[in-house]
């Protein structure tokens, strides 16, 4: 039965589908649909060809450049030059043993079983980095172009001096001999500023050691050392004054910025674990020690939720709340100063509740506490 | 009698000009007049089978056009251009079963709204009787229901006449699943039938 049936649809089927065959027009179309798609292919493949063979021209003629350019460096020992004029156009191998030459002059010249690399030319920087060894460089400067010799975390800028930098990876041992101009040494642990080495001194440092000295006259008494946090630091008498400074001033600024930032932590500490009385104390004690600083107005709030939240007392979280807002006016902390005042406030059925609502709502209309703020105006 | 095989030979070369060999080829170099006459020789039976395929469907044209062009970027893989004329009608029944996977997604997400919905099918009026123009639309409006796979097999085995084995072959599942799912759509289709009095009744007539 449902053979028969079949048999019959398809029939029908095949009678009336003969009726939709595509006419002449149609088939025309899709004719040409067709042979455009293979001309667009072939042309495809032509301009593939086309492609293919200007890019092994392109390669062909590099590598014969650079390998013509190389040999005839090598037969005339003359240096390999690069062009600073024209930021981001210098090609060619960076990664090479031989002296590095601008056209301004300026060289950076390996000693033996030593390594540079020129990592960075533009107008604004250029950047040799030394993994090891000697490297001695001549800058002539322009004023504007920022000479830098990289070796690991020290970084040597100069502006137009003349100067030899030695690294060593193994031992940590780095050393700037400046034979003309000054430069600056960035990367040691001691000034974050950079230490200036002018014309004659040098610079070593050797893990945590930083030694400054005059290199024309002989170690004497005008060559002092100083050390610092386990430090020692041999500098230039001239140098002195201004070095020490500083390091005194860094110094004693992270020390005591150490301190506040471990008080604040301590005195958070104790209130997460719910001791608020020595949480308190340290609070204070950082307002005492360090008056005026954020944290010490920050700490006025927190010791104001210690007191509502733990300790229950209303009146004394209000008195810090209140100092709070006093302090810092336009405090970060301000809303909820304000928002914490009003529900105590409430809590202790204090007419100052409107007060503090009024306010509320007129700095902080979509705030947290805004809904509370209008149900204790209404 | 060998007069005879020698004219049929003649009229054979005068029909055919080239030869799959150069079709093939034809195709890979995008040569223009044998891609020419690759089309004439071969439109009417890709075209065929579309319609076999889908029904009378608007988008005809476009479809056909998609399995020249599959053809044409296929040629460069084909090993055995003997074998090029049931190639096509591969090439031409997997275009169909993706453009038919294609259009049950889109209808799945509500975005092919031109499609007929399952439900819809058998509800509507059957006071008019139908012509064999809209009893071929129904039939292929019960197809659009099925599963891609089952759609695809119930009209190469049941319309087409193909067999389990040749389309174990041409797409690629086992003979097993092959005659599994032609069973079932078979099933399908019957069960679909019986729903529908109006095509149950038109059947009767003829």
């Amino acid at each position: 039965m449902s053979d028969n049936m079949l048999k019959k649809i398809k029939t029908i089927i095949y009678d009336e589908l003969e009726k939709h065959e595509p006419d002449e027009e149609k088939v025309f179309i899709q004719k040409e649909v067709f042979l455009n798609a293979v001309l667009s292919k072939k042309s495809r493949k032509k301009i593939n060809m086309y492609l293919l063979a200007a890019a092994a021209v392109i390669i062909f003629g590099s590598v014969t450049f650079f390998t013509l350019n190389n040999l005839s460096n090598t037969a005339n020992n003359n240096p390999q030059v690069f062009s600073n004029a024209i930021a981001h156009k210098v090609v060619g191998n960076r990664d090479h043993m031989g002296t590095i030459t601008f056209e301004s002059g300026s060289t950076f010249t390996p000693g033996i079983d030593s390594k540079i690399e020129l990592v960075k030319s533009s107008n604004k920087e250029i950047v040799v980095r030394l993994d090891r060894g000697v490297v001695d460089c001549s800058i002539n400067g322009n004023g504007y172009t920022k000479w830098i010799v990289q070796a690991d975390r020290y970084r040597v800028v100069v502006t137009g001096t003349k100067f030899t930098v030695m690294y060593e990876p193994d031992s940590d041992f780095f050393n700037v001999n400046v034979k003309r101009g000054s430069v600056l040494v960035f990367g040691t642990t001691l000034n974050t500023k950079g230490i200036p080495v002018s014309k004659g001194e040098m610079l070593t440092a050797t893990g945590e050691t930083i030694t400054i000295k005059n290199i024309n006259s002989k170690e004497s008494d005008d060559n002092i050392s100083s050390v610092q946090n386990g430090k020692s630091l041999k500098i230039h008498k001239k140098r002195k004054q201004t070095i020490n400074k500083n390091i005194n001033e860094n110094s004693q600024n992270m020390e005591s910025d150490k301190e506040y930032e471990l008080l604040f932590n301590r005195a958070n500490e104790a209130r997460y674990k719910h001791d608020s009385k020595k949480s308190i104390e340290l609070f204070l004690e950082l307002r005492t020690k360090f008056p005026g600083r954020s944290y010490s107005k920050q700490a006025l709030f927190l010791m104001g939720r210690i007191e509502l939240e733990q300790n229950k007392n209303n009146l004394q979280a209000k008195k810090w709340f209140e100092q709070y807002l006093n302090e810092s006016q336009n405090g970060r902390l301000k809303e909820q100063a304000l928002g914490r005042l009003i529900e105590l406030c409430k809590n202790m059925n204090n007419s100052c509740k409107i007060e503090y609502a009024k306010q509320y709502l007129n700095n902080y209309k979509n705030g947290t506490f805004a809904n509370l703020a209008e149900s204790v105006l209404n | 009698m060998l007069e005879a095989r020698e004219n049929s030979k003649i009229t054979l070369l005068k029909t055919h000009k080239y030869s799959p060999y150069d079709y093939v080829n034809g195709l890979i170099t995008g040569d223009r007049d044998i891609c020419a006459a690759f089309f004439d020789r071969y439109h009417k039976q890709i075209n065929g089978l579309v319609h076999k395929f889908l029904g009378p469907d608007q988008e005809h044209e476009d479809l056909v056009n998609t399995v020249f062009l599959n053809i044409l970027s296929y040629a460069s893989k084909i090993r055995d251009p003997q074998a090029l004329q049931s190639l096509i009608s591969t090439i031409t029944i997997k275009t169909v079963q993706k453009e038919i996977r294609k259009r049950q997604y889109r209808r799945k997400r509500v975005l092919f709204s031109d499609m007929p919905l399952e439900n819809s099918i058998h509800n509507e009026s059957h006071d008019n009787p139908i012509d064999n123009d809209a009893f071929t639309k129904k039939i292929f409006r019960i197809l659009y229901t099925f599963p891609p796979d089952e759609h695809v097999h119930f009209v190469m085995h049941y319309l087409e006449g193909y067999t389990f084995e040749e389309i174990s072959q041409i797409t690629g599942c086992s003979l097993s699943t092959a005659k599994r799912k032609g069973k079932s759509c078979k099933k399908r289709f019957m069960e679909n039938l019986d729903k529908d009095e109006t095509l149950l009744h038109f059947l009767k007539e003829r």
